[in-house]
């Protein structure tokens, strides 16, 4: 029973990779995308919660109504923006309701989730998706995203000042650079080998295990 | 004349700091996702996106000064359709920039078309728009940080290709390869950057 | 009994005997501050070059690659950035900016050669950002011995003399006095005879080349000639030599502008091949040094500098050599 199920985690690695947006294909670590508000906003774990309420707010909305707007708006690139900045209103009003005037912490880079390419990436291929298809891969990789804002959000917040979400942990940051834009590079680029190289070692575990039970 | 003589030094302090002490990728980290997969893949030309990117800039910098003051200072709930507004300056812009191209009979005018749609929606843009007209910039501050953006982006760019000649190399780690060697060459090109401004850009 | 596997021993690296110079280079440059400051410089030293050789192996474990001893760039480079600070800078910046240089600058960029940035250029970056309270802080000179542990708190510090170079004014230093690092300022970069010195026995074992030095220095020297922030000197560019002599002496000698030239300029990785480009490179070097320096916000400027020319000598190599190539396409000997 395990046999068979490690044999065919080993055989078709490549296409449930491709399905799995938490993980094995994360939208940040393995394609890059969504990067601008990671590195410069998602300094401390306040920032990173705020910020993966609004992509909550705005990912699977716009890729849902897009979907069906698409169809008749043949230019898709303005289509998904358009679908974004509408949803963008929705989305402010419930951020400034919970946050109150914190979101100004994030600056120009709330505005620019409208164009932000995690959430209008789909824009790029030319046939239209249907939009249970779209909620199902939006909330996918939402809760990628998620995942990665708030791990580098609470891991710089610990770097550069020893607290977490406010609660001091150490007596002082072991890198202040952590909070700088260049620190946030580099604290991405490290989570993204380390990542990386997890999927590595679970992809040589496969084959092995695949290989003993032959 | 004096009037003259201030705005064309405006015009030109603002671009030389929005290449350099404010860049649009190192300081802001706007448009890194596009960059990083422009410099990756061969099927679409830097030179015609850079070209490109700044084209839609300049065209929309205007367009974004006027619907701020005649539009977006006149209404109560401004931070609501702000990126609407701008999404559609950028939209007309990238009009203009196409029927220019195309009356004018540009060699690469397909080319152009193509990338547009990518040049236009691109964080780069709309970022630099976002700034000039939340921080109410006059016309000549908007047009030379708009001119400056772009070319900072075309250097930011210039910047990364000269460095995969390096980071290609075959004694890169495995799992650094790729991505995370090009984000830690943009990381130490932010830190010398941020070395010289001593402070971060505002947002 | 199974016999036990024999390894075969590693040849020795290329560019060992390089950095065997460097690092031999550093004796009679740690000398100078261990006579002003007491024993606390050798134990700074020492934790740069500890630290230095277990990342060496911690990188070597991760790649799974056999340790090669011979292989003592790190050691040399992580040196030369303890050099770049002051002496009561606390051992845990030292051990994390050598960490940065030697895990992100130098192996995660392929190792050794295949790395794009200097490593120590990219830590002091690191640790003249994340602590610019610690680096540019400088303690006075013939106070006694520094305390090896502890707070440094209660020690007497000193401006150094980029505070008085920023306001226009000039530094109160004798020219002696700047000669031998006589002053208030970092590990090994004030002493300039000394630093002379080593550039000269360098230069005789072909360990650096001539061109970048000079023309850094060139290019820096024409900036603080033309355009001196200190002194008063007005006029044409030959009127008031005196005052345009002072500002030379004052910006070339201090800031580490010297062990720059000497020792960072020449790192086989990122210095470009061809004579030309390398005087080139080392012009435009010197000058955006000197512009770090007048307008930019950390006293040592010439790091960052270094940092931003290093992404563009591969290009200027690629530049010249096509320019020097005449029209049969026979590339003519650019040396």
């Amino acid at each position: 029973m395990w046999a068979k199920r490690i044999q065919y985690l080993n055989e078709n690695f490549s296409r449930i990779a491709k399905r799995d947006r938490i993980f094995l294909n994360n939208p940040v670590i393995m394609s890059g995308l969504g990067l601008a508000p990671l590195v410069v906003v998602a300094t401390n774990g306040t920032n990173a919660l705020m910020l993966s309420v609004a992509v909550l707010l705005m990912l699977t909305p716009t890729r849902v109504l897009a979907s069906f707007v698409s169809r008749w708006i043949r230019f898709r690139a303005l289509a998904y923006c358009l679908c974004a900045a509408v949803v963008y209103m929705a989305a402010y009003q419930c951020m400034r309701q919970w946050f109150d005037v914190q979101v100004v912490l994030l600056g120009i880079y709330l505005p620019m989730l409208v164009v932000e390419p995690i959430i209008i990436k789909r824009y790029e291929r030319a046939t239209p998706e249907k939009w249970v298809t779209a909620l199902r891969k939006g909330l996918l990789t939402t809760a990628g995203y998620v995942l990665v804002i708030l791990l580098v959000g609470m891991l710089r917040e610990l770097l550069s000042a020893g607290t977490l979400f406010g609660q001091e942990i150490m007596q002082a940051g072991l890198l202040p650079m952590a909070a700088l834009p260049s620190g946030g590079f580099v604290v991405l680029a490290l989570l993204c080998a380390v990542w990386r190289g997890a999927i590595n070692v679970l992809k040589k575990w496969l084959n092995m295990e695949a290989k003993r039970y032959q | 004349m004096s009037a003259v003589l201030q705005s064309v030094s405006t015009f030109f302090l603002y671009a030389v700091v929005a290449v350099f002490a404010q860049n649009a990728v190192f300081s802001r980290a706007l448009g890194v996702s596009r960059l990083v997969k422009l410099v990756d893949d061969d099927s679409t030309d830097s030179r015609v996106f850079c070209l490109c990117l700044c084209l839609v800039q300049l065209v929309s910098a205007p367009l974004a000064y006027l619907a701020n003051k005649y539009i977006l200072l006149a209404l109560e709930w401004h931070s609501l359709i702000r990126p609407l507004v701008l999404l559609l300056c950028s939209a007309a812009a990238l009009g203009i920039v196409v029927v220019a191209v195309t009356l004018l009979k540009v060699p690469i005018a397909d080319k152009i078309a193509r990338t547009l749609p990518m040049a236009t929606f691109n964080c780069a843009v709309i970022g630099c728009i976002l700034l000039t007209t939340i921080q109410n910039y006059s016309l000549g501050q908007t047009m030379g940080f708009a001119l400056g953006s772009g070319l900072g982006y075309t250097l930011a760019v210039m910047a990364v290709t000269e460095g995969q000649r390096k980071l290609q190399g075959r004694t890169v780690p495995n799992t650094f390869r790729g991505l995370p060697v090009t984000l830690l060459y943009i990381a130490v090109l932010a830190l010398a950057i941020y070395g010289f401004t001593g402070h971060m850009a505002a947002y | 009994m199974a016999g036990k596997k024999t390894l075969q021993p590693l040849p020795i690296h290329p560019d060992h005997g390089l950095h065997t110079d460097y690092l031999c280079m550093m004796i009679p440059l740690i000398a100078w501050p261990t006579f002003l400051y007491g024993l606390r410089p050798l134990v700074v030293c020492l934790t740069a070059m500890v630290t230095a050789r277990i990342c060496d192996r911690i990188a070597c474990w991760l790649r799974s690659r056999r340790f090669d001893p011979s292989e003592n760039s790190s050691i040399a480079q992580a040196l030369l950035l303890a050099m770049l600070m002051p002496a009561s800078v606390p051992y845990y910046v030292v051990a994390v900016s050598v960490a940065f240089s030697v895990l992100l600058a130098k192996e995660a960029f392929g190792g050794y050669g295949a790395y794009p940035f200097h490593p120590t250029a990219v830590g002091y970056a690191v640790a003249a950002v994340s602590w610019p309270q610690y680096l540019f802080r400088y303690p006075t000179p013939f106070q006694g011995k520094l305390p090896l542990w502890g707070s440094l708190e209660s020690i007497s510090y000193s401006q150094g003399l980029s505070s008085a170079m920023r306001a226009g004014g000039v530094p109160n230093v004798t020219d002696m006095d700047l000669l031998l690092g006589n002053y208030p300022s970092l590990l090994g970069t004030a002493p300039v005879l000394i630093i002379l010195g080593c550039g000269l026995f360098l230069l005789a074992r072909r360990r650096i080349n001539l061109w970048v030095p000079l023309s850094f220095l060139a290019g820096a020297a024409f900036i603080a000639w033309c355009f001196p922030r200190i002194g008063n000197a007005q006029g044409w560019l030959w009127q008031d030599a005196a005052q345009r002599l002072v500002s030379l002496r004052f910006e070339l000698f201090s800031g580490g502008m010297l062990f720059a030239a000497v020792f960072l300029s020449c790192e086989p990785g990122t210095c470009p091949k061809n004579r030309i480009s390398r005087l080139v490179y080392g012009l435009v070097w010197g000058i955006l040094t000197m512009m770090y320096r007048y307008y930019g916000n950390y006293d040592t400027g010439v790091c960052f500098a270094l940092l931003v020319m290093n992404t563009s000598s591969g290009y200027i190599d690629r530049i010249v050599s096509r320019l020097v190539t005449n029209r049969k396409g026979v590339r003519r000997n650019v040396g």
